[in-house]
C-alpha cells in the first residue's frame, strides 16, 4: 500500500508530515489562519451585522450617520479583492503584529477580508427577525441589550449558524491565497510545491484536503443549524 | 380624565411618492378604569396604528397622550424619557395577531423573558411564569417550544406574557384575527375573565363586530384614520348614528356573506330594497314583517336572521327585502324608525346602498 502510494505520487511524500514544508504543518497553517481570523472576523463582522440593522431607517436605533459609515467600510472591504488586500494593507499589518510576513501578518487582512462578507450575512440573518417579535419585546419593556441579544440574536441564532457555515468555507478559500505572504497553509502547498515545480499531485492531494476541510465544516455547520432551530418551519 | 386618554391625535407617514399619509387623523378618545373598549373597523383604517400609540410603538406627530396619569406625548412630542417609557411599558400589556413569541426559548421562558427586570430572584421568576401559565391553563406546556403549540395555546402564552408584570392596561391587536372561531371564543371568554379577575382595562382592536359584542362595553368606530362613532356599546348598536356603524353593528360579515352567496340579481332601485334591521327584542314588537304588512302595506321578505345577546339583552338582526315603489320604501323606513329599529339600506351585494 505504502510502496504503490509512494510510487503514484512520489513528491507528495517526498514533502513529509512535519518541517516547513509538511503536510502537517500546511494543514495546522490552514486552521490556525481559519480558526483565528474566524473569531476576529466573526467578532467585527458580528458588530457591524448588528449595527447595521438597528442604525437602519426602519431599525429600532435609526441612525442615518452611523448606518452610512458602517455601511461604506463594509461595502468598501468587500470590493477589494483579496489577493490586492493583502498587499494593500501590509503597512497596517506591520503596525498591528511587527511583520509583513509570515502566519501572524496574514491574520490581519484575512479578519478584515471575511468580516465584511460576514457583516452582510449577519445584515440579512437578522432582518429575517420577524418584527412583530421586537414590536413585542419593546412593549414588555425589554431593554436594547434584551433585543440585540435575546431577539435578534437568539432567534435567527441557526440562520446565524447556516451562515457563519458558508462564511468559514468562503474564509478557508482566502486562507489559500495567505501563501502569497508566507503563511503557509495548504493553498500554498498546492501552488509553491505543486504547480510552480509541476507537481501535480502535490497540487491534486492539497485540493483533495481542502475539498475534505470544507466538507467537515459544512456538515458541522448544518448540524447545529438543524439543531438551533425550533421555528415552525 | 381616563386611564388613556388620546387627545387629538394624528399620525403621519410619510409615502414613497413624497406625500404625506394620515394613518391616523385628530382622534380622541378616553378610555377609563376597568372598560373593555373596542375599536372596530376594516383593515387599513388606523386601528392598529391608533393603539400602538398608547405605549408609543408608534409615536404621533400631533396631539397629547396620557396614559395612567403619565404625560406620554404632549403636542407631539414625546415627553416620557425613553427610560422611563420602558417602565411604563410594563404596565401596558400588548398581544398580537401573531403572537409573536420568541421561537427559540420555551414558552415557560417566553413568560420569564418579561420578568427579566422586574428585581425577582430567578427562582421566583420561573415559580411566577409557572403561576402565569396556570393562569392560562397551560402549566403543563412550559417546557414546549411555541412552534410546538397551536395558534390558540401560543396566544394564551402570549397573554401570559403580557400579564407577567401585573399591567393596569392590556391591548389586544387583532389577537384573534388568526384563529378559528373555537380558540376565538375561548380567547375571548379568557380576556373577559381576566379583566374581572385582575381589575384590567382592555382595550380591542378587531375587524369582528361579533368579538366586540361578545365581551365589550364601549366600541369606537374607525374609517379612514378617523374616529367615526364610538360610545357604549348597547347605545351604538342600537342607535346607530353613521351608515357605516349601521352596517357593522348588525355583524357587516356575516350579512354580507349571505347576501352574496344568495347571489341576488340586479335590484330594481324604484321598486325594490333590501334592509338591515337592527333592533332590542324587549322594545320592538318581534311580528316587525307582518307590521310592515298591515301598517305600510308593504311585502318584506325576510333573506337573513339573528339573535344576540348583549349584556343579556337579546338584540335582533333582520336582512329584509322590501318590494315597493319610492314612496312606500320612504314611508317603511319612516316606520321602522319610529318603531326604534336601525335602519340601513344595503345594495344587493351587502354593501351601503347610495
Amino acid at each position: 500500500m505504502s510502496s504503490w502510494f509512494s510510487r503514484v505520487f512520489p513528491n507528495v511524500v517526498q514533502l513529509g508530515w512535519l518541517g516547513d514544508t509538511g503536510w502537517g504543518t500546511s494543514i495546522f497553517q490552514t486552521l490556525y489562519m481559519t480558526f483565528w481570523s474566524g473569531i476576529f472576523g466573526g467578532i467585527l463582522g458580528l458588530i457591524f451585522g448588528v449595527i447595521l440593522v438597528l442604525t437602519k431607517s426602519d431599525g429600532i436605533r435609526p441612525n442615518k450617520f452611523w448606518f452610512n459609515v458602517c455601511d461604506k467600510i463594509v461595502s468598501i472591504f468587500r470590493a477589494i479583492p483579496f489577493i490586492i488586500l493583502l498587499a494593500f494593507i501590509a503597512p497596517v499589518t506591520q503596525k498591528i503584529v511587527g511583520t509583513q510576513i509570515g502566519i501572524k501578518a496574514a491574520l490581519v487582512p484575512l479578519t478584515l477580508g471575511v468580516f465584511p462578507f460576514y457583516a452582510r450575512q449577519v445584515q440579512v440573518a437578522l432582518e429575517s427577525v420577524d418584527h412583530g417579535k421586537i414590536e413585542a419585546a419593546q412593549s414588555l419593556g425589554a431593554t436594547i441589550w434584551d433585543i440585540i441579544f435575546s431577539v435578534y440574536l437568539n432567534e435567527a441564532r441557526s440562520e446565524l449558524a447556516r451562515v457563519s457555515t458558508v462564511t468559514i468555507i468562503s474564509l478557508i478559500g482566502l486562507t489559500a491565497m495567505a501563501g502569497a505572504i508566507g503563511a503557509g497553509g495548504l493553498g500554498n502547498t498546492a501552488i509553491s510545491y505543486g504547480y510552480n515545480r509541476f507537481n501535480n499531485d502535490v497540487t491534486l492531494v492539497a485540493t483533495v484536503l481542502v475539498i475534505i476541510l470544507i466538507f467537515i465544516v459544512q456538515v458541522i455547520g448544518d448540524f447545529f443549524a438543524k439543531q438551533l432551530n425550533h421555528q415552525s418551519r | 380624565m381616563g386611564i388613556i386618554d388620546l387627545d387629538h391625535v394624528s399620525v403621519d407617514f410619510p409615502s414613497k411618492e413624497g406625500k404625506i399619509v394620515q394613518a391616523v387623523h385628530n382622534v380622541s378618545l378616553t378610555v377609563e378604569k376597568g372598560d373593555i373598549y373596542g375599536i372596530v373597523g376594516f383593515s387599513g383604517a388606523g386601528k392598529s396604528t391608533l393603539v400602538r400609540t398608547v405605549n408609543l410603538l408608534q409615536k404621533p406627530t400631533a396631539g397629547n397622550i396620557k396614559v395612567n396619569g403619565t404625560d406620554f406625548v404632549k403636542d407631539g412630542k414625546q415627553v416620557i424619557a425613553n427610560k422611563d417609557l420602558q417602565l411604563a411599558r410594563r404596565k401596558i400589556g400588548m398581544i398580537f395577531q401573531n403572537f409573536n413569541l420568541l421561537n427559540e426559548i420555551s414558552v415557560v421562558d417566553n413568560v420569564s423573558f418579561a420578568l427579566k427586570h422586574s428585581g425577582l430572584k430567578e427562582k421566583e421568576i420561573k415559580e411566577k411564569s409557572l403561576k402565569l401559565l396556570d393562569l392560562v391553563d397551560l402549566k403543563d406546556k412550559a417546557n414546549f417550544y411555541p412552534a410546538q403549540l397551536s395558534g390558540g395555546q401560543q396566544q394564551r402564552v402570549a397573554i401570559a406574557r403580557a400579564l407577567a408584570n401585573e399591567p393596569d392596561i392590556l391591548i389586544s391587536d387583532e389577537a384573534t384575527s388568526a384563529l378559528d372561531p373555537q380558540n376565538t371564543l375561548q380567547i375571548l371568554t379568557l380576556l373577559k375573565k381576566l379583566q374581572k379577575d385582575l381589575n384590567l382595562t382592555i382595550v380591542l382592536i378587531t375587524h369582528e363586530m361579533a368579538a366586540v359584542k361578545k365581551i365589550c362595553n364601549k366600541v369606537a368606530l374607525m374609517q379612514s384614520g378617523q374616529v367615526i362613532e364610538n360610545g357604549n356599546l348597547r347605545e351604538v348598536v342600537l342607535h346607530p348614528k353613521k351608515d357605516l356603524t349601521k352596517s357593522f353593528v348588525g355583524g357587516s360579515l356575516e350579512v354580507i356573506n349571505t347576501l352574496r352567496s344568495l347571489k341576488i340579481n340586479k335590484l330594481d332601485d324604484d321598486n325594490e330594497a333590501i334592509y338591515q334591521l337592527v333592533y332590542s327584542m324587549a322594545n320592538v314588537t318581534k311580528t316587525i314583517i307582518i307590521d310592515l304588512y298591515r301598517k305600510v302595506g308593504v311585502e318584506a321578505s325576510m333573506l337573513y336572521g339573528n339573535v344576540e345577546l348583549l349584556d343579556d339583552e337579546p338584540i335582533g338582526t333582520l336582512l329584509v327585502q322590501v318590494k315597493g315603489d319610492k314612496t312606500k320604501q320612504q314611508e317603511t323606513v319612516d316606520y321602522l324608525k319610529k318603531e326604534k329599529v336601525a335602519v340601513t339600506r344595503l345594495n344587493e351585494k351587502g354593501d351601503l346602498y347610495e
